[in-house]
């Protein structure tokens, strides 16, 4: 065992290694030591963004309430922090870092529109995140949002596939609004077409995590939702998975409507397509493409015109078996133009 | 009434408390243990605190991080109150010391914490019917430290002479 003695009153000069969870090849993890470049560790701040402690998360934004203060123990593999929200907080950091490299060089994704980002722990909030952990993105705040705290599994916030996941959010704000932290084109729609997009957002986001990490169970270490689980055969989406104008807005907002059931028939799909051309990095290049076609078109009522525009970039050699692939999972779907 | 008490007892005990820890992040409620030895009031008097807390925080097999916290200090305090009962408004220095562990896969670290600061504190004094000498004590208490501020509320029982 190594002992340290830390004098709060004059702290050692932080350097070298801090250690994370983290994931290895085969989806488990473990501490490590991982060097982050130009982290500042006890503020938990770097290139990519800040983290802040409580606050206030309100519709009109998210006040900070101070910045994070993580003590360190030093040892031989690096600084260890002292509890478990730093080490929480530095694994989230790291996984952004990983996630950030590996949109980037797989899916050519420009996120540079995203840092620096805020990211606020724990705040008080008027949406439900406190009832349970939980990591997010919020879309149009220019913030992730962690909440600690409630599982017994791997901390969702560093949980590799939930960062990427809630990183590819931020992407598809990118995306569609050309921007991050910038005015929400839905925010005039009714609430089934905010539904709609909503079902596609989070289906882009499980299908970045699956097919960065190439782990369809990227969830597992923290949740066992086997509903979640991406490229599942029962993954198809049937008509009552739609929001719907004829939905009550107040029922809906009531009860909540699901986005994740459809959102898992979407990733699915981009599932099926990596494995029909064995091209990981193409498929998110195609994925990310019909992303910004769909916004383009501001179709934000039909996420289906997100699977047509997919199936209109997949290569030639494999469009058969992935309109074939397209009719397992949206059997409403007739031969889309594409698939002609 | 009058609202000083210059024959009150001195006192000596020992109770339970929450203790919310400031961490790096946030704060925490772990629980707590407090011991006290006051002097009598004249009305002015004064206390010894020593506290310790504990909290345990388990992922399955990734981790275990456990922290110590022990928070002594010394109050110099203004009592007043009906005779039954005192409040006892005292402040002064204190020290918390953390003991840190942390541990998974091959990962195994300890520390130590040395935290200066301040301590002020609200405690009612008071005698268990029928069962002189003894007393009863709640209290709430902040201790800003550097790294952060610590909350508590907490209740005891001691004697009183």
């Amino acid at each position: 065992m190594w002992l340290a003695v830390v004098l709060t009153a004059c702290a050692p000069a932080w350097d070298g290694p801090v250690v994370v969870l983290q994931r290895d090849e085969a989806g488990d993890y473990a501490l490590g030591p991982r060097d982050l470049d130009e982290f500042d560790a006890v503020r938990v701040s770097g290139a990519l963004g800040t983290a802040w402690r409580g606050g206030q998360l309100q519709t009109d934004g998210y006040s900070a309430g101070g910045r994070v203060r993580v003590r360190g123990l030093s040892t031989p593999d690096g600084w260890v922090a002292a509890d478990e929200d730093g080490l929480v907080l530095w694994s989230f950091y790291h996984a952004l870092s990983d996630g950030e490299v590996a949109l980037t060089e797989l899916g050519g994704a420009d996120l540079d529109p995203l840092w620096p980002v805020d990211i606020a722990w724990n705040p008080v909030s008027i949406y439900d995140f406190a009832a349970a952990e939980n990591a997010a993105f919020a879309n149009g705040m220019h913030l992730f949002l962690l909440m600690p705290d409630r599982l017994d599994g791997v901390p969702l916030a560093a949980n590799a596939g939930v960062v990427r996941h809630e990183l590819a959010h931020a992407w598809f704000e990118i995306l569609t609004t050309g921007t991050s932290g910038g005015p929400d084109p839905l925010r005039a729609e009714p609430v089934w077409v905010i539904q709609s997009a909503r079902a596609l957002n989070e289906g882009f986001a499980d299908a970045v995590a699956a097919l960065s990490l190439d782990d369809p169970r990227f969830l597992e270490p923290s949740l066992d939702l086997p509903s979640r689980v991406v490229g599942r055969t029962a993954a198809v989406a049937r008509p009552e998975d739609y929001p719907s104008p004829d939905d009550d807005p107040l029922l809906d907002l009531l009860l909540g409507y699901d986005p994740y059931v459809l959102g898992t028939v979407y990733a699915s799909f981009a599932w099926d397509l990596a494995v029909l051309t064995g091209d990981r990095a193409g498929t998110l290049v195609q994925l990310a493409d019909a992303l910004a076609a769909w916004a383009e078109e501001a179709a934000w009522g039909d996420p289906d015109r997100w699977v047509v525009l997919t199936l209109e970039r997949v290569p030639v050699a494999v469009r058969s078996d992935a309109c074939a692939a397209a009719a397992l999972r949206f059997p409403h779907l007739e031969d889309p133009p594409p698939c002609r | 009434m009058p609202l000083t008490l210059p024959d009150a007892p001195a006192s000596a005990g020992v109770g339970l408390e929450g203790l919310a820890v400031a961490t790096s992040a946030r704060h925490q409620v772990d629980p707590g243990v407090r011991a006290w030895v006051s002097s009598a009031p004249r009305p002015w008097a004064v206390t010894a605190e020593a506290g310790f807390s504990w909290r345990t925080d388990a992922r399955a097999a990734l981790y275990t991080s456990r922290t110590f916290t022990t928070t002594v200090a010394g109050l110099a305090e203004v009592a007043a109150g009906p005779h039954a009962v005192v409040a006892r408004l005292g402040v002064g220095p204190a020290l918390v010391v953390q003991r840190a562990t942390v541990a998974g896969g091959t990962v195994e670290a300890a520390g130590w914490t040395l935290a200066p600061g301040a301590r002020a504190r609200l405690a009612f004094d008071g005698p268990v019917p029928w069962l002189d000498p003894a007393g009863w004590q709640v209290r709430v208490g902040a201790t800003p430290r550097v790294g952060g501020t610590d909350w508590d509320v907490g209740a005891g029982v001691g004697v009183r002479w």
